[in-house]
């Protein structure tokens, strides 16, 4: 059955890639020839290379939101997918491992798309850091994270549910925001939990002044390490979750 | 000596939906290279007693089995289904649902997938959401059909095809039985299951009123249509025997449902003057239409 979510998932990341190799041909385009009265300044920059992987973590991101809900999106087609010499275990693994790489391969995409387009003027130079491992390891946690929640969320049911997948962005950006604002008791304590499992609530924020400065935004008062370890825990644990809910689904 | 084991059977199966009883306590044995029609109106449980056989639901109580044990994934290496509904993936082409067969079914046949795509006329390279119903339903056989399934279970299997390949479909799978392959499949079509089945369940509000080989359940009652030559006359007296089982009028003949026939309905009517009298068989819609229509 992977063979149906790899054709699936090869149509979205075609897209995503075309639209991300046009959007980096118009940007070269205007840095390359800028508008008269425009002041581009493209030579001899430092292009910090985490900034470069927070980037494709965010479009990575979106990509995961594009395949999650693949178990749901399948319910419609379970006389045929669960009437195969396959366990229901093996055959949820195989969807989500298609899914996964397609969100790591859309990650690659964007990573070395904005290399290419970024570092092509002779004299700008990448940089690296000692961040650059743990910005690596944030920007892939946030969309597996994002993937494996809403798989969760949508897979024990055969009614249609994938819009869950595009949902979830103002769904958890509005959860951040109630959890920053002051809310009474238990109002307060019920958004902070909830937001411990919100995906949008782990995207670092990237600030570039005189250097580079990465925030964490979890919820929990961990450092930027702890944050993306309880992450990729989440998303171990609601790929599991997914996958015990579809096999014991009814149809 | 002990009869073979079913290869498909139904356990006192009961199957509810919080209040709602789909299926009561069905108990039902299908034997190798036998083609059961599974007849009753909508919401007789047809379809809930393939799913459970299946898997796809948990049985409230009794118990469900293939080849004497419940379903696994390994079954499906011989077992084929047809859903009622449209299941395929509409984004896919004909030719790669077929690809998708072959990777995922190891008992899949290149050449009679292709042989039957040739026999349904189906186009290799157009998507499935762009397929009739019919043309969805022919692809969903030749995918069913190419893994050479020892047991088929089809619910609907002739919906929204034209009668030439209604036809076709029945006899693919004659074909099959003949072959030692063990078939159960639903139809609201009394005709079609006349026509393929050699055994008949016939089920109404989840519960199985009959099941029996066709040939007996058509010879256990008989009809003696008698013509006159004008009205009918008042046969009431004549009529007043216990292997009557039921009278109906049409024009100036006279339809009698007996259960057995020794002649003596024959004798009886002779006094009339009847212009005509023959004895037929029941036809199966008959005898649909009278279980599904008696109370209780």
């Amino acid at each position: 059955m992977y063979y149906a979510e790899i054709l699936y998932a090869r149509r979205r990341l075609l897209i995503f890639a075309a639209v991300a190799v046009l959007v980096a041909a118009v940007f070269t385009y205007f840095v390359t020839f800028p508008p008269p009265n425009a002041h581009v300044v493209n030579n001899g920059q430092d292009v910090p290379f985490d900034a470069v992987l927070g980037f494709g973590g965010f479009f990575a991101t979106i990509m995961a939101s594009m395949v999650a809900a693949s178990m749901n999106r399948s319910s419609l087609h379970l006389p045929y997918v669960w009437t195969k010499p396959a366990s229901r275990e093996r055959t949820a693994l195989s969807y989500m491992l298609v899914d996964i790489l397609t969100i790591l391969a859309a990650f690659a995409v964007v990573v070395a798309i904005c290399s290419i387009v970024l570092a092509l003027p002779p004299r700008n130079r990448m940089t690296f850091d000692h961040q650059t491992l743990l910005m690596l390891s944030r920007s892939l946690a946030v969309p597996l994270m994002l993937y494996a929640v809403v798989e969760a969320a949508t897979s024990w049911t055969p009614r249609r549910l994938a819009a869950a997948g595009g949902l979830i962005w103002p769904i958890g950006f509005a959860l951040d925001f109630l959890t920053e604002i002051n809310l009474p008791f238990p109002l307060a304590q019920v958004f902070f939990v909830l937001n411990i499992f919100n995906p949008i609530a782990y995207i670092p924020t990237i600030r570039f002044h005189s250097h580079l400065e990465i925030s964490a935004s979890s919820p929990l008062p961990l450092d930027f390490n702890g944050q993306t370890i309880v992450a990729l825990c989440i998303f171990v644990l609601a790929c599991c979750i997914a996958t015990y809910n579809w096999r014991r689904m009814q149809a | 000596m002990n009869p073979a084991p079913p290869v498909i059977a139904f356990d006192n199966l009961t199957k509810r939906y919080r209040n709602f009883e789909a299926v009561h306590d069905l108990t039902l044995h299908i034997q190798a290279g036998s083609i059961c029609g599974l007849l009753g109106p909508n919401g007789a449980g047809k379809t809930t007693a393939m799913k459970t056989l299946l898997g796809f639901l948990r049985p409230t109580s009794g118990s469900t089995a293939v080849d004497g044990a419940p379903v696994t994934p390994q079954t499906f290496e011989y077992l084929s289904y047809v859903p009622e509904t449209d299941a395929l993936f509409g984004e896919l082409t004909v030719a790669q649902h077929v690809e998708l067969n072959r990777l995922s079914q190891p008992r899949h046949d290149e050449s009679r997938a292709q042989e039957l795509l040739g026999v349904f006329g189906l186009d290799r390279r157009k998507r499935v959401r762009k397929l009739s119903k019919g043309q969805k339903t022919a692809l969903a056989l030749v995918l069913a059909l190419a893994s050479k399934p020892r047991v088929l279970v089809l619910d609907e299997p002739s919906s929204g095809l034209d009668p030439v390949f209604q036809r076709v479909v029945l006899d693919l799978l004659i074909d099959a039985a003949s072959e030692g392959g063990t078939v159960l499949f639903s139809s609201h079509q009394v005709g079609q299951v006349e026509r393929a089945a050699d055994h008949v369940a016939i089920m109404r509000g989840g519960r199985l009123l009959v099941y029996s080989d066709v040939d007996s359940l058509k010879g256990q009652e008989k009809i003696i249509e008698a013509t006159f030559p004008s009205s009918i006359p008042d046969l009431n007296g004549a009529l007043r025997v216990d292997a009557v089982r039921r009278i109906d009028h049409a024009g100036n003949m006279v339809r009698i449902s007996v259960r057995k026939d020794d002649g003596e309905i024959a004798q009886r009517l002779a006094p009339y003057n009847p212009t005509s009298i023959r004895v037929v068989d029941r036809n199966l819609e008959d005898i649909f239409l009278d279980v599904v229509s008696e109370k209780n």
